[in-house]
């Protein structure tokens, strides 16, 4: 029997940032990761920590108590009730939590419902825990929304849980109310987890989609099966903090937490305090980073819109990215997203992710970041011109 | 330089402090453990609002030798440049000098992180009232033993007056020995048999908890037997105040 190391493959977005930094003068639109630093007091009260001796022993399994009490407030805050001692877990980012939750349902064949296009990632961690992925696809012209009767058709004895990113990435779209509930429902007949992975939530531009953001983790009749899980990496510019957590039912936060201490025994002590930091950050100390990314949205999409000819796009409601589709008409040689991805690389060096690293409906498709700098985004643009005159 | 700055600082503000707390003098409130503060911080400060108190109390951040004064003088700091610093010094000499309006009651956050923090805290303000949660290891404060965390928590106890409160958790043994080495006057609480004021029945629903106290049955949709503690904490303040 081979190895998990033999069968799983880096995912697509690695393989195309590997690709990018063995090339020189590479603009990469392609990483998902903001272009700012850690805010000052995050980094100030994380030196404080080492300085003061507090960092180098482990804590508990599931996180500093502070820290899970300041999370607990911070739930609450968003209408959600978790008990920080029993249900809340302090994990290394959100893949660890997502892979911990994994491990800690799935039998080796059971099966894992995945919107397409969706973060690419998650398909390793179905299959580190032995899982299966099954994509169902969410429909572009009606705004990425869930095709609920192809979910359901999808059911077998086998499935065990539901997968979400929301807001999602790549799309940026953001699931209704509605269609949470009516996944919620289906989650209930069929007795299935739901994980449903929020990193993005912080990231929605319109107000009114703010305020009506909606996540199945409020309701108290679903949290003995919904898993919502948080990183701080996009909201607070950590991702080499590798911070995240997730909270869930007593029960069920107990069987993810098992395995989460023979993976990793707790998140970095370190960074559990620029943890607390940021959550003590003012809503106005952030602001400024929304307001940026806005700018950079536009900029984008001000870009993409003078190439309509060759791609065609939505605004993004939610996060960082846009996810233009390519008018594959308009390029004749054309042969699938990966494909043009690397001739974009090696033709004016300009690092994107192609859409099929998001699953089958991802195809014919480009994940632009604007979480890079304006100059990026603008040079992106420019050299993504250059090539369009190449053809 | 920059620690003697912040010295000095730290000594300007405490000055500031006593003139506030001389000029109107607030009942104090503190809440010290190691858990659970901020929560029973708000349960308090509801219960004390529900019978009609002028109730202020600290943010979280605020617990410490410079975040202390800075929430008794109720500024928050808007930066960390010295600009924004010499800005919140002016807006706490402003109020300590000439404040008109000052809460009756203050609720404050006493964060012990290590050995001395207790005194430092006490040198700044004096409570009338001493609410404990409790005292267990800290992953937060590795190096600090329950022993010396049981030490400044007994220097919390020591200046409480004859005329002053000390409300603990009877569930917790190290403050349970603490309270009897306490001669003033105290209230326990906890769901243990044998606390003065006693959750009992306590039931765990699908949408958060019930428990009875003094024969009625309470409610909360929060998870989490912490927030039943916090409510016996600040049923127990309410009472002291009626």
């Amino acid at each position: 029997m081979a190895g998990l190391g033999d069968t799983i493959e880096l995912s697509l977005i690695k393989q195309m940032e590997m690709l990018a930094m063995s090339q020189p003068g590479v603009i990469s639109l392609a990483q998902g990761i903001p272009s700012f630093d850690t805010p000052e007091p995050i980094k100030r009260r994380s030196v404080e920590a080492i300085n003061e001796g507090r960092v180098a022993q482990y804590s508990s399994s599931s996180g500093l108590s502070d820290l899970r009490e300041d999370i607990e407030d911070e739930l609450e805050r968003d209408g959600m009730s978790y008990d920080f001692a029993k249900e809340i877990i302090v994990t290394a980012g959100s893949i660890e939590a997502i892979c911990a939750t994994l491990l800690a349902i799935l039998d080796p064949g059971d099966e894992v419902i995945l919107p397409s296009p969706t973060y690419t990632s998650y398909v390793q961690a179905i299959l580190v825990a032995r899982g299966v992925p099954i994509f169902i696809p969410l429909h572009e012209e009606s705004g990425w929304t869930l095709d609920l009767d192809c979910l359901k058709n999808k059911l077998t004895s086998r499935t065990r849980a539901i997968l979400l990113c929301n807001p999602n990435n790549p799309t940026g779209s953001i699931f209704s109310k509605k269609q949470l509930l009516a996944i919620g429902a289906i989650a209930e007949s069929y007795n299935l987890i739901i994980l449903t992975d929020e990193v993005y939530k912080d990231f929605i531009y319109d107000k009114e989609a703010k305020n009506n953001f909606f996540t199945l983790a409020s309701i108290s009749a679903l949290r003995h099966r919904v898993v919502r899980i948080f990183s701080f990496s996009k909201a607070y510019a950590m991702t080499g903090w590798r911070i995240g957590y997730l909270h869930t039912d007593r029960a069920l936060a107990q069987r993810i937490l098992r395995v989460h201490d023979s993976l990793i025994t707790c998140a970095p002590v370190v960074s559990q305090h620029a943890a607390m930091a940021a959550l003590r950050l003012k809503p106005h100390e952030l602001q400024h980073y929304i307001d940026e990314y806005m700018v950079r949205r536009q900029i984008l999409c001000d870009g993409l819109n003078a190439l309509d000819e060759y791609f065609s796009h939505t605004v993004p409601a939610a996060t960082y990215f846009v996810f233009p589709k390519i008018k594959i008409k308009m390029f004749p040689a054309y042969n699938g997203s990966f494909s043009f991805a690397k001739e974009l690389l090696e033709k004016v060096n300009l690092a994107v992710v192609p859409g099929i690293a998001f699953g089958p409906e991802g195809e014919h498709h480009l994940r632009l970041s604007f979480g890079r700098s304006r100059h990026d985004i603008n040079e992106g643009l420019r050299r993504l011109s250059v090539f369009i005159k190449m053809i | 330089m920059r620690i003697m700055l912040k010295k000095l600082v730290e000594r300007y503000l405490r000055f500031l402090t006593g003139i506030v707390i001389y000029r109107h003098q607030p009942d104090i409130i503190a809440i010290a453990g190691i858990t659970s503060k901020t929560t029973t911080k708000k349960y308090i400060v509801d219960h004390l609002r529900q019978i009609g108190l002028d109730v202020r109390a600290n943010p979280k951040s605020y617990n410490t030798e410079i975040g202390l004064p800075l929430a008794v003088l109720y500024v928050e700091v808007s930066g960390y440049a010295w600009k924004s610093w010499l800005k919140t010094i002016w807006q706490c000499t402003t109020i300590a000098l000439f404040s008109k309006r000052f809460p009756k009651i203050l609720v404050l956050e006493f964060g012990v992180s290590g050995v001395g923090d207790m005194k430092h805290l006490l040198n700044i303000v004096k409570p009338r009232i001493a609410v404990f949660t409790n005292i267990r290891p800290s992953d937060f404060n590795p190096n600090t033993t329950i022993d010396e965390l049981n030490s400044e928590m007994l220097d919390l106890m020591k200046v409480i007056l004859n005329n002053g409160l000390v409300i603990y958790n009877w569930d917790d043994n190290n403050l349970r020995a603490l309270a009897n080495q306490f001669s003033g006057q105290k209230i326990s609480y906890g769901i243990g048999e044998g606390a003065d004021i006693q959750a009992t029945n306590i039931q765990q629903h699908l949408d958060g908890l019930s428990w009875a106290v003094y024969g009625q049955k309470r409610k909360t949709i929060k998870s989490g037997l912490h927030h039943i503690y916090a409510e016996l904490a600040a049923d127990a303040v309410a009472r002291s105040f009626k």
